[in-house]
């Protein structure tokens, strides 16, 4: 089966005053927005700026606006969007480089505020640390920690939108599994991040757009959740 | 011309598990050095690191031993291996895994009691694969990302590599591009690692991410540097088929094979009985990529030019609790790994090959020093499924270290501003022609031809129509043509790019007619058999006019005396 699509693409700057251009695109049944946008670029406009690198949903670095919803476009079949004409716009809440590629600047900006790296109890060990079954770490984090930082929650997330200070959702899920971890040493200083009123976990307003827009489907919500309740009520963190 | 100016002590090119591990190992080691990372792609997300599946190799239960995976490396390279180099990454490799959970905060699957959980791979003696779940490789750039992000090491992101600066034969800086704004950055430095990865993307059905052009191998050749066992170029046997989708070539996880998972043909039989009939799925890359490629090209292959992958057997509750990133990475294509068999191929997946160096990471070159998949040596001819990403960790260690002392002795030196000049007006010459040949379509040609004549099977003529057509290419590839501005062009990368993959394809190619022979890797229908004299490395070093010269050199045993040399050795002394 073959698919004929026109790909609306935006144009940052403006190509000869247009913000949008169109293409008209044949594609492979199980082809997707990233071979749609190769195919523009290999026969139509050299001049396209869009980014990827593994092809494969593990880098994150494709994500950009695809209908208006924050996606992946390597795993993004074009067939499952169900539709004749493809918008593709740069993700929103970043500075734009070119054309639908943007700077995750701001993303990581707030990433490091939440004080990614590991703080080791146990930096000289020269023995692995035995991790339980009942871990909470290792039941509650495993797919949480397979964030991709494709920017695609923040991009999604109302809050981020109206207040540049907000920690945003995948760097309150990163301090969430730093505090999670027993082999972590800095978990006070964690939590004091994340209980700032002006940009911490409070300005969430538990809309669910980060977990709904989330390509590894990261319950990144429930981690924000979880961390209120715990400041609420502590101890009450690791309760699955 | 205007150039940006940057100081290092430490530059590193490459951000995967080498080029950070490094940065790490020497930034620790002493703070106060000015380490800059150049990283073609953004930190932490580029790069085949990040892409690992299965796992890393490491002995760490006290039924396995380092002399296990030792002989297990060396009779997966078929005792081509730089024995020093192979054993100093088995030797290296426990103690990375721990330092990259107990100092970076990665976390490896468990066992039920808490002990580190190891699966099953190919060629493996003993379960020692180390990973976390089927997606190994983000939990790993994850965390290591995180560290340098908040140490002061200086990381260029979007910026790439373009040429080696040299002094007397000594590295002292580079010409590099910010590709973002297009602008050029003079850099002076006292030790320069490359750790880019390889050129495997130049094949039609490859695995490495997009971004990677070999541009490491390519810098180090132009600079003077030697390599080692070029030749040898690794097909995993299990990319998915999605026709003409940038998608193909992107790999089914060997822990597949190692728990179980059969391969057929077109016809529905279970070919690997033909070829290896007691490893059956669980032979090495090597063996399984051949056995397949011959099975297709034999017209036993499938629908859509491959061979099929069928796990349905190990049932689902298995295959989503073990293998969860692999059903999801079927599913989006439409294909139930679940329920059904997958087709795949072989696909283009890693060099074994690379720059030569020591232990230490030092290149025949002074002030330049390589590791992870752009260092030669240390597989010989055939890697191991899981010695990949061990690699990089435990050279990008040892570089950093070995830098640091290396430091302690050299001084700065500056580089010639009209070096850098002529570099870069040579890099600037296809934006500036009015019209001239396609880089896209040009790297199409690459690809197929290296496919096709320099691929899993090769042979004399072959290989030599290879070389005429690279040559032609190579011609081909200074009359490019590049419209719009340097600032964040994507044509005049791939440009770039397509100039360093010709680079590393003739050094394969050449390699690959050199050896008269079959082992590992290499494979020649015109010379199928190994032929024990031919147990020596192939070296490549410039004849001194930018050209090829190709010598063998001895391997020593150090360690090892492979069998094949006790046999022929014990045929000697009874002929005489």
């Amino acid at each position: 089966m073959e698919l004929n699509i026109t790909l609306r693409v935006s144009r940052h700057p403006a190509r000869n005053g247009k913000a949008f251009d169109e293409f008209q695109v044949k594609l492979e049944e199980k082809m997707s927005v990233l071979d749609a946008l190769f195919r523009v670029q290999r026969e139509q406009d050299s001049s396209l700026g869009f980014r990827c690198s593994c092809r494969v949903g593990m880098c994150g670095t494709c994500a950009v606006y695809v209908n208006r919803i924050p996606r992946l476009a390597c795993s993004t079949l074009v067939k499952s969007l169900e539709s004749d004409v493809v918008t593709i716009e740069p993700l929103p809440h970043y500075p734009i480089v070119k054309d639908v590629a943007v700077s995750l600047e701001p993303f990581f900006e707030q990433w490091r505020r939440a004080k990614p790296a590991f703080r080791p109890r146990n930096p000289d060990s020269a023995e692995l640390a035995r991790i339980p079954k009942d871990s909470k770490y290792r039941l509650l984090t495993p797919t949480k920690r397979d964030c991709i930082t494709c920017g695609a929650c923040f991009a999604a997330c109302s809050i981020v939108g109206m207040n540049d200070h907000y920690l945003g959702p995948a760097a309150i899920n990163k301090a969430f599994l730093r505090i999670l971890d027993p082999r972590d040493a800095a978990r006070e200083e964690r939590v004091k991040i994340l209980d700032r009123s002006l940009d911490g976990v409070w300005r969430c307003h538990t809309q669910f757009n980060c977990t709904a827009a989330c390509p590894r489907n990261i319950d990144v919500t429930d981690s924000i959740v979880r961390i209120k309740r715990a400041l609420l009520w502590p101890g009450r963190l690791l309760k699955p | 011309m205007s150039f940006e100016h940057l100081d290092a002590d430490i530059l590193i090119f490459g951000a995967g598990g080498a080029g950070l591990l490094a940065a790490m190992h020497a930034h620790v080691e002493d703070p106060r050095l000015k380490i800059v990372v150049v990283v073609k792609g953004l930190l932490g997300q580029c790069g085949c690191t990040r892409m690992v599946q299965g796992g890393y190799n490491a002995v760490l239960n006290s039924a396995d031993s380092l002399e296990k995976h030792f002989h297990d490396t060396l009779k997966g390279g078929a005792y081509l291996n730089d024995q020093e180099l192979a054993w100093t990454l088995v030797e290296d490799a426990p103690r990375r895994i721990i330092e990259l959970e107990n100092q970076l905060g990665c976390l490896f699957d468990r066992n039920d009691d808490g002990t580190i959980h190891q699966k099953p791979f190919a060629g493996q003696s003993f379960d020692r694969t180390v990973h976390k779940g089927d997606l190994t490789g983000i939990e790993i750039m994850t965390n290591l990302r995180d560290y340098v992000l908040e140490e002061d090491i200086q990381v260029l992101e979007e910026t790439r590599g373009l040429d080696l600066l040299t002094r007397d034969g000594r590295v002292v800086g580079a010409l590099v591009l910010n590709i973002r704004s297009g602008q050029f950055i003079m850099v002076r430095s006292r030790a320069t690692l490359i750790a880019t990865g390889g050129g495997a993307a130049m094949y039609k059905i490859s695995s490495p991410s997009l971004e990677k052009s070999g541009d490491g191998m390519a810098m180090a050749w132009r600079a003077g540097a030697d390599f080692v066992d070029m030749e040898m170029v690794q097909f995993h046997p299990t990319g998915l088929l999605v026709g003409n989708s940038i998608a193909t070539g992107g790999l089914l996880e060997e822990g597949l094979r190692g728990a179980g998972a059969r391969l057929f043909n077109g016809r529905g039989e279970r070919f690997m009985s033909r070829y290896d009939p007691e490893r059956m799925e669980r032979a090495t890359r090597d063996v399984i990529s051949r056995s397949s490629y011959l099975e297709i090209m034999a017209g036993r292959g499938t629908e859509h030019g491959g061979v099929k992958i069928d796990a349905s057997h190990l049932g689902e509750e298995f295959l989503l609790k073990n293998f969860p990133g692999m059903v999801e990475r079927c599913a989006t294509y439409g294909f139930d790994l679940l329920h059904e068999p997958v087709e795949v191929s072989p696909s283009a997946h890693y060099q074994m090959g690379g720059i030569k160096i020591d232990v230490d990471c030092h290149s025949n070159l002074e002030g330049l020093f390589a590791a992870g998949e752009d260092a030669g040596g240390v597989h010989g001819a055939n890697r191991l499924g899981g010695n990949g990403v061990a690699d990089s960790i435990v050279y990008g260690a040892r570089a950093g270290d070995s830098m640091v002392r290396y430091l302690e002795g050299a001084r700065s030196e500056e580089p010639s501003e009209a070096q850098v000049r002529d570099l870069a007006e040579v890099w600037l010459r296809s934006l500036k022609f009015d019209r001239g040949e396609n880089a896209f379509a040009l790297r199409e040609q690459l690809d197929n031809l290296m496919w096709e004549k320099v691929g899993i099977v090769r042979n004399q003529q072959g290989l030599h129509a290879a070389l005429d057509e690279l040559s032609r290419l190579g011609e081909q590839t200074r009359l490019v043509k590049v419209s719009g501005d340097p600032a964040f062009n994507l044509e005049w990368n791939a440009a770039i790019n397509l100039a360093n993959l010709n680079i590393v394809a003739e050094m394969v190619a050449h390699s690959a007619l050199y050896r008269r022979e079959s082992r590992g890797a290499h494979y020649r229908s015109d010379l199928p058999q190994s032929d024990p004299q031919w147990l020596k490395k192939i070296l490549i070093t410039s004849d001194g006019n930018g050209g090829m010269k190709l010598v063998t050199e001895p391997i020593e045993f150090t360690r090892v005396t492979p069998p094949e040399l006790l046999h022929a050795r014990v045929g000697e002394r009874e002929g005489s």
